[in-house]
């Protein structure tokens, strides 16, 4: 394995020797002439290094020291000297000639430099040294994760390592996390990448794992190291190594905690109770000319906003107004004089909906010890912390043991089990199912003053004539129980064998099982219980389970010994099989009596009545797999790596079922990688050590990997659950056809290109990591549109080709390493250009249109040969965006002047767009349509944003000055456009008596100060000039403009940390090591963006829409203060 | 010696390994064994293939179909009745749909052309997989039944397309590997496709696939069912329609049409079990209460499914017909009354169209509502002013036990076929002289 076993099997090996067999040829050893030679072996500052190990080189006996570092070994009294190896595990291993006349001997070890070239990094079945790894791949550490005082180890990671994007999709606890490296590889399909933990895949692996468990993360980004996982590398790979023990006979316990609380960050700005008064006045504003009065006349001017009838809809307004009995609203003045502050006080629903500051703590504790034969680890961690919005929380147990036994010198068992409770409480704001069931817009859209928790039915029924039904937010906050309990228990065991000097078997099985609980209970006033089920409560239980079965057999081949020793080969060759099963099932029970509580509901289901059922879901999904690895290396200069893997997979047609007759299952993938260690040339070495430069490499890689991530049985027509027919008052269950088959469904093939290079300065205080690399993905599957009059909205196809191109910097710098203050920096960014090159051939001209399902009434994203994934297609504003008095032919605003456009059909209007409104702009192409010259209709939109950031990265600094450690960690992604659909609906007012964002404050407006409308052009601009947003939609068709994307570039001030170690010797006495911290993370963001926050991706179903801000949950800033505690 | 016996156990894993993983059963898992369902094994047995024409018949019922869209969206404005009227106007979206105001973005659209089809398309599979079934080839009389349900479900939809959009794409195969079907059909003509609806209605009738109906449901099909459809087909093919080259043409051979609508007609007349309702009034009140009415001869079932009412449910009763006036509340302090009215009174009667009713006609008062019912349980009606009648036959005041109060979808199945509607067209035929 690597070179910690290697020492300890020489050790036992002569541990062994020494107890039983030289006690029994105790004669033989008589022969033999010894002496004694005695000493100790300390750390740089003196300290004994317990049961360090003392190696007689030339005979391979050794000695372990005491647990204050002495040793005594015996050593042959011939008069020579002798070499004798020191090594004490995470320090440099020391070998010293012992001359002949010497009897005592006190060795000195230093410890190993972080991240330095002798670490064993895992590339794929097989563990090698940092230094001799020609692939590329990056490393965080169990010291940078320990940093970072985090739940998630997925939060840990953000920004740290170079083409790793990670993006929180929102700010409710355990949030999902989309994770891509190098940009997106796929277009319908998921592209987050596979994780491998402790050698067995694992689906999400990093909700599952506490981040203080974790020893080392290897990303794995180019197909040198991805092609040997073949089917599901294409997306990178992510391995992870846990925790083990040292094995070096000491118990060691480990204790990690912090305690804190969160606060919300930010809240947008919502209009206050005066102007939100004002806006229901303008708004209801009798309309001498209504589009819907039977004596309307499309000739004459509709400058208000077309929804009065008569003077009695204002006085709808005036009711509504009035609802509280203290400000009774009669006229325009009335709204004047009552609904100034504090009069009418502004309740910030966000501030109280999301308020809380709750605690957050976490709680590791670790344990691990045993000696060379057997050793254990055990950790226990918790998280909690509740949200800050009101009824939410997270709580997380994880146990975690591993157990590393040795049966004998050639036989080596692993096992290891890990148990992770995870309940998150809370019905968040985001909602997948349906924009109806949205819960942000209550807390938006609610009247911005009135009682804090009180249900107001005559508001929730206004504001229910087009479908909005507003609730009090703090009410629906408490009435929508939601908890998502997940049981996740993994299994793992290994044996080793080392058959002989060149040949070691390896068996790896792994099993994780995940049980997921929700349950979701909707109280009287919920939108779900209002809108379905009369205003009764209904409660939903679902239960899923996943299990993955995992084996993988391989055999290592290595140790050769060539006639040349520059030569050197080695490899692997094995196979594996890969098992996922998946099983689902919902009840829903509705119609509960209401006042019955939740948990009440949950244990007498029977009380409702029980829903038809849900469709349940159960399938399996298998791959066998065959692989192999070559290295070659020559003189450590060249190196040569060869790997070759072939995946069978039950998601593709078997011959008998595919479309010509061939198996469609299987996948080849293979990689073949160069490298050449400049520093290893003796005619380099010269000008290398004038440039400082002690490590030098150049790395080019060719291969293919896979991507299968697709639903199963697609390639043959099935029926699946899910129809129902209501006969004789009864609903029957019937089958529907699950999706057009296509059997000629294939792998997707990931061909990536690779050039890198590694630099090592000034004895490697600066390290340098540059990647340039070129990924096509050929053979998509996609989701491909139909034309509806097939039955079916879509087919997946293997079609079209996508490209990612870029660059990756990687940089690492111990700038000072003062005895008394030490500086380093870690610094990345990522270059990648994402780019759609080739679709099915009737879609390469115009590509294929995707709705994010926000509730954009047109499709709002594009996938478009020639552009990104995450094109943003809506509309441009024409100028300043707004319709001037200037733009029409007549005073009474019924014809546009010629040249201007004319949006009146996307408004919904039935006469020209009047004064004010959005003026959006007219593309070529669009037809010219009913509404006369440059009207526009759904085909002026146009691309008017692009998702994909230009670069991202992340800059960490640490700083040890004697005891006080500080560090900063900022992490940017720049250059990408978020679509705020939030600022779509929020300042849209086709609802009555909803509130807007406060931008709607700086609206054009046709009521002036004296509540009459303006019909005056001169008066109506000199009234508006300091406006420059336009006048709210009233259709109910949203649509995206050019104003709702905005750049969503950011710098986060992710994390700052102060700690301070304690090393007096009376605290050294009681712990190893005790350090105390204080932490804030998220302190800032710098950015542009209007919205919560501009990390956010809440339309996550396919990769092709990402950059959605709807209805996300606002992120918070977390305060901590936490101990690591060494005993 | 212990090594052999480690030997030994490695091997064992090797082989256990190999022989797992070697056999081809790995990568083809029984599809059966999952949620999913293979298309010939699923049609292998009668309980299967009653599945599959369950999720065919689904696509009549819900929110994109006779749940709301094809019913009421889709019927008004015409002569009789008119569409919300109610701002906001315009909307792009059901409004401007009534109020002949289309455009190419209209939001209700697609979605109901797209489920049609999605009905041809599940149609069309169970018609296939049938005819290949060992069941249906030995004679087994439930799936010859099933067969003549899934012609005549594919001549429905069909004819609803034809209905709404004019010569469209057709097709009697499904779109599955084996029929290799062109992506992008072209379409065809109105004619054509009624005439295969009628040839597959008389294969249906003269194979003998369905008897009368036995039945007492009219949620499911039944001889009467498929003769009444094809009289109608038929009579709008002998009809005049607008073609797509702008003009109103009749269709060609219009006698033979006529022809087989009356024979069609006489024959359920002379034969079936079905007949009129002395009460016109009883017919709708039965509907509201899902009692079955011999008079309903095929009427789309609306099933209740809690949270997933849109699919299965409809909103007759809630999105038409009279508004539920709540209790009034008197606020002292503005001085005024609120009354909370329920459900949308979307579709309104023309005031001309009350007057065309003979003041004795029975049918005039439960066609056309005259007032809006109060809070259930109190007898009380409010009437309403002449321009806001409301259409009369899914009301919810007739609905026993009371719908919750903001309840949307009241569980009342959207008429296809009456007893009437076949005396109609047998009548229309006289009048066309054609008997």
């Amino acid at each position: 394995m690597n070179d910690e076993f290697l020492t300890i099997n020489a050790i036992m090996k002569r541990k062994i020797l020494l107890t039983t067999f030289v006690t029994l040829l105790s004669s033989t050893i008589l022969f033999a002439q010894l002496k004694q030679v005695k000493g100790r072996v300390t750390d740089d500052a003196g300290a004994g290094l317990d049961f360090a190990s003392v190696l007689l080189k030339e005979k391979g006996t050794g000695v372990k020291c005491d647990s204050l570092g002495n040793f005594t070994l015996k050593v042959p009294d011939d008069g020579k000297s002798h070499d004798v190896v020191f090594s004490y595990n995470g320090f440099t291993e020391k070998k010293i000639s012992v001359p002949a006349n010497a009897s005592t001997i006190n060795v000195k070890l230093s410890k190993k430099e972080a991240a330095s070239g002798d670490d064993i990094v895992i590339i794929g079945f097989q563990a090698i040294k940092r230094k001799d790894a020609i692939q590329t791949l990056t490393t965080i550490g169990a010291k940078d994760l320990a940093n970072t005082p985090v739940s998630s180890a997925a939060e840990a990671i953000a920004g740290k390592a170079a083409g790793v994007q990670v993006t929180t999709s929102e700010g409710a606890p355990g949030a999902a996390t989309t994770i891509k490296m190098r940009g997106p590889g796929s277009i319908t399909q998921d592209a987050s990448p596979l994780y491998v933990v402790d050698g067995i895949e694992v689906e999400n692996a990093l909700d599952k794992i506490s981040p203080q468990d974790i020893q080392s993360m290897d990303f794995l980004k180019d197909a040198s190291a991805t092609s040997i996982y073949g089917a599901r590398g294409a997306n990178g790979v992510i391995i992870i190594t846990t925790k083990s023990s040292k094995g070096n006979g000491k118990t060691v316990i480990n204790y990690n905690g912090f305690v804190g609380f969160r606060e919300v960050t930010k809240t947008l700005d919502v209009m206050h109770p005066l102007d939100y008064a004002k806006f229901q006045y303008e708004k209801a504003f009798p309309n001498s000319n209504s589009a819907t009065t039977s004596s309307y006349d499309p000739t004459k001017y509709n400058l208000g906003y077309g929804g009065a009838v008569d003077s009695s809809d204002l006085g709808t307004i005036y009711k509504a107004l009035s609802y509280d009995p203290s400000h009774t609203v009669a006229n325009w003045n009335d709204i004047n004089t009552i609904f100034h502050e504090p009069n009418v006080p502004f309740n910030d629903w966000q501030k109280i909906v999301f308020g809380e500051k709750p605690l957050v703590q976490s709680h590791n504790v670790g344990i691990s010890g045993g000696n060379l034969n057997t050793s254990y680890n055990l950790s226990y961690t918790n998280n909690s912390e509740g949200g800050v919005m009101i009824n939410s929380g997270y709580n997380r147990s994880i146990v975690s043991f591993k157990l590393d036994h040795k049966i004998n010198d050639k036989l080596k068992v692993n096992f290891g089990v890990r148990y992770n409770d995870m309940l998150i409480t809370g019905a968040g704001t985001s909602n997948d199912i349906s924009t109806s069931f949205n819960r942000l817009r209550n807390s938006i859209r609610y009247k911005p003053y009135g009682p804090v928790d009180q249900f107001d039915p005559a508001y929730y029924d206004l504001t229910n004539t087009s479908g909005l039904a507003l609730a009090n937010p703090v009410l629906l906050a408490r009435q929508s129980y939601k908890k998502v309990n997940t049981g996740n228990l993994n299994l793992n065991a290994t044996i080793s064998y080392t058959i002989n000097k060149n040949f070691s078997f390896k068996s790896t099985f792994g099993a994780d099982n995940t049980n997921t609980l929700t349950k979701i209970f909707n109280d009287t006033i919920t939108p779900e219980s209002k809108r379905y089920l009369a205003g009764m409560p209904m409660a939903s239980m679902q239960t899923a389970n996943r299990t993955t079965y995992n084996w993988s057999n391989v055999l290592t081949i290595s140790g050769f010994k060539f006639k040349n020793a520059k030569h050197d080969i080695n490899g692997i060759i094995g196979q594996e099989i890969y098992m996922d099963q998946y099983n689902m099932n919902i009840q829903e029970s509705d119609y509960l009596p209401i006042g019955i509580l939740p948990d009440k509901a949950f244990a007498n289901f029977e009380q409702g009545k029980i829903s038809v059922p849900i469709p349940a879901s159960y399938y399996s999904k298998s791959l066998a797999s065959f692989f192999g690895r070559a290295n070659y290396s020559y003189d450590r200069k060249y190196f040569a790596t060869f790997t070759f893997r072939a995946d069978g997979s039950s998601l593709f047609a078997p011959a008998d079922k595919s479309q010509d007759g061939s198996t469609k299952q299987w996948g080849y993938f293979p990689s073949l990688t160069f490298a050449w260690k400049a520093s290893n040339e003796p005619f380099m070495v010269k000008f290398l050590d004038k440039a400082k430069i002690t490590d030098l490499k150049l790395r080019a890689t060719i291969g293919v990997a896979g991507n299968n991530r697709i639903d199963p049985y697609l390639f043959t027509p099935t029926y699946s659950s899910g129809a129902y027919y209501g006969i004789n008052n009864a609903l029957v269950s019937g089958y529907v056809p699950t999706a057009m088959a296509n059997n000629a469904l294939q792998w997707e093939q990931t061909t990536s290109r690779n050039f890198g290079l590694d630099v090592s300065l000034f004895k490697g205080k600066i390290q340098l990591v540059i990647d340039a690399y070129k990924n096509t993905t050929s053979n998509l599957l996609v989701n491909v549109p139909k034309p509806v009059s097939s039955g079916y909205p879509s087919q997946m196809q293997n079609t079209g080709t996508l490209e990612n191109t870029g660059i990756d910097f990687q940089l690492t710098a111990a700038i000072v390493q003062h005895t008394n203050f030490k500086w380093t920096t870690n610094f990345n960014i990522a270059f990648n250009h994402n780019e759609v090159k080739n679709l099915a051939d009737n879609l390469n001209a115009t590509g294929f249109q995707w709705n994010s399902g926000w509730g954009s009434a047109y499709n709002d994203y594009i996938v478009k040969v020639g552009e990104s994934l995450g094109a943003i297609y809506g509309y441009q504003l024409q100028g300043d965006g707004i319709y001037h008095t200037y733009d029409y032919t007549d005073k009474s605003f019924t014809q546009l002047k010629t040249g201007v456009p004319n949006d009146a059909g996307i408004l919904g209007l039935k006469t020209v767009p009047q004064p004010g409104m959005v003026k959006l702009k007219w593309q070529a192409g669009d037809y010219v349509g009913k509404y006369g010259n440059d009207s526009l209709t759904s085909n002026s939109r146009t691309i008017i944003g692009h998702a994909q950031p230009k670069f991202t990265g992340g800059w960490g600094n640490q700083f040890n000055y004697k005891n006080w450690d500080i560090s900063v960690f900022v992490n940017f992604v720049i250059g990408n456009d978020i679509l705020n659909a939030n600022s779509v609906e929020f300042t849209n007012a086709l609802y009555s008596q909803a509130n807007m964002l406060a931008t709607m404050n700086n609206r054009w407006k046709v009521i002036g100060n004296d509540g009459v409308l303006i019909t005056d052009s001169a008066t109506l601009e000199q009234f508006n000039a300091g406006n420059h947003m336009y006048r709210p939609a009233t259709t109910s068709n949203f649509f995206v403009n050019s104003k709702n994307v905005e750049d969503g570039s950011f710098l986060r001030i992710n994390n700052l940390t102060i700690g301070y170690t304690f090393n007096d010797k009376a605290i050294k006495k009681l712990f190893a090591r005790l350090r105390l911290y204080a932490t804030v993370n998220n302190l800032a963001v710098i950015t542009h963006y209007s919205g919560y926050d501009p990390e956010v991706n809440t339309s996550r179903k396919t990769p092709m829409t990402p950059g959605v801000d709807y209805s996300a949950y606002p992120k918070s800033r977390m305060y901590v203060f936490g101990v690591n505690v060494t005993f | 010696m212990r090594t052999i016996k480690y030997i030994t156990i490695v091997t064992l894993i090797f082989i256990i390994t190999l022989s797992t993983s070697s056999c081809k059963k790995f990568l083809n898992p029984d599809i059966n064994a999952s949620s999913y369902n293979d298309d010939s094994t699923l049609f292998s047995t009668v309980g299967g293939t009653y599945g599959a024409l369950i999720g065919t018949y689904q696509n009549l019922t819900g929110d994109y179909a006779y749940g709301i869209r094809l019913s009421l969206y889709y019927t008004v404005d015409n002569d009789e009745m008119v569409g919300p009227t109610s701002t906001p106007y315009p909307d792009n979206t059901r409004r401007d749909l009534a109020h002949y105001a289309l455009s190419s973005t209209n939001s209700e659209l697609e979605q109901p052309f797209a489920n049609l089809y999605q009905g041809a398309e599940q149609a069309n599979l169970c018609i296939y997989y049938i005819q290949r079934s060992k069941l249906y080839q030995a004679g087994n009389t439930q799936m010859r039944a099933m067969l003549a349900e899934a012609y005549t479900l594919r001549a429905q939809y069909y004819f609803d397309l034809v209905k709404i959009w004019g010569d469209v794409p057709f097709s009697t195969l499904p779109h599955i590997p084996a029929t290799n079907l062109p992506v992008y059909p072209s379409r065809t003509d109105r004619d054509t496709i009624y005439n295969q609806l009628l040839a597959d209605l008389k294969f249906v009738e003269d194979s003998s696939l369905i008897g009368w109906r036995s039945q007492s449901n009219s949620q499911r099909i039944s001889l009467e069912v498929v003769k009444g459809l094809r009289a109608r087909i038929a009579l709008y093919r002998a009809g005049y329609s607008l073609r797509s080259n702008g003009q109103m043409v009749q269709g060609s051979n219009a006698a033979y049409y006529y022809g087989i609508v009356a024979q069609e007609c006489s024959d359920i007349l002379a034969n079936s079990t079905a007949g009129l309702n002395p009460s016109f009034k009883a017919v709708f009140q039965n509907n509201a209460n899902r009692i079955f009415d011999k008079e309903m001869l095929w009427s789309v079932g609306a099933g209740e499914s809690g949270s997933n009412n849109g699919n299965t449910n409809t909103k007759l009763g809630y999105y038409d017909g009279p508004k539920l006036n709540g209790t009034p509340t008197y606020n002292a302090t503005a001085g005024t009354i609120t009354v909370t009215q329920y459900g949308n009174g979307s579709i309104v009667v023309v005031p001309s169209y009350f007057y065309r009713f003979d003041s004795t006609d029975l049918r005039r008062d439960v066609t056309i509502c005259i007032y809006n019912p109060t809070v259930y349980g109190t007898d009380t009606v409010v009437g309403t002013p002449t321009t806001k009648l409301t259409d009369g036959k899914f009301r919810r005041d007739w609905i026993s036990p009371a719908p919750y109060t903001t309840a949307q979808y009241m569980g009342e199945n959207w008429p296809l076929l009456r007893y009437s509607d076949i005396l109609l067209l047998n009548q229309h035929c006289c009048a066309m002289n054609c008997i």
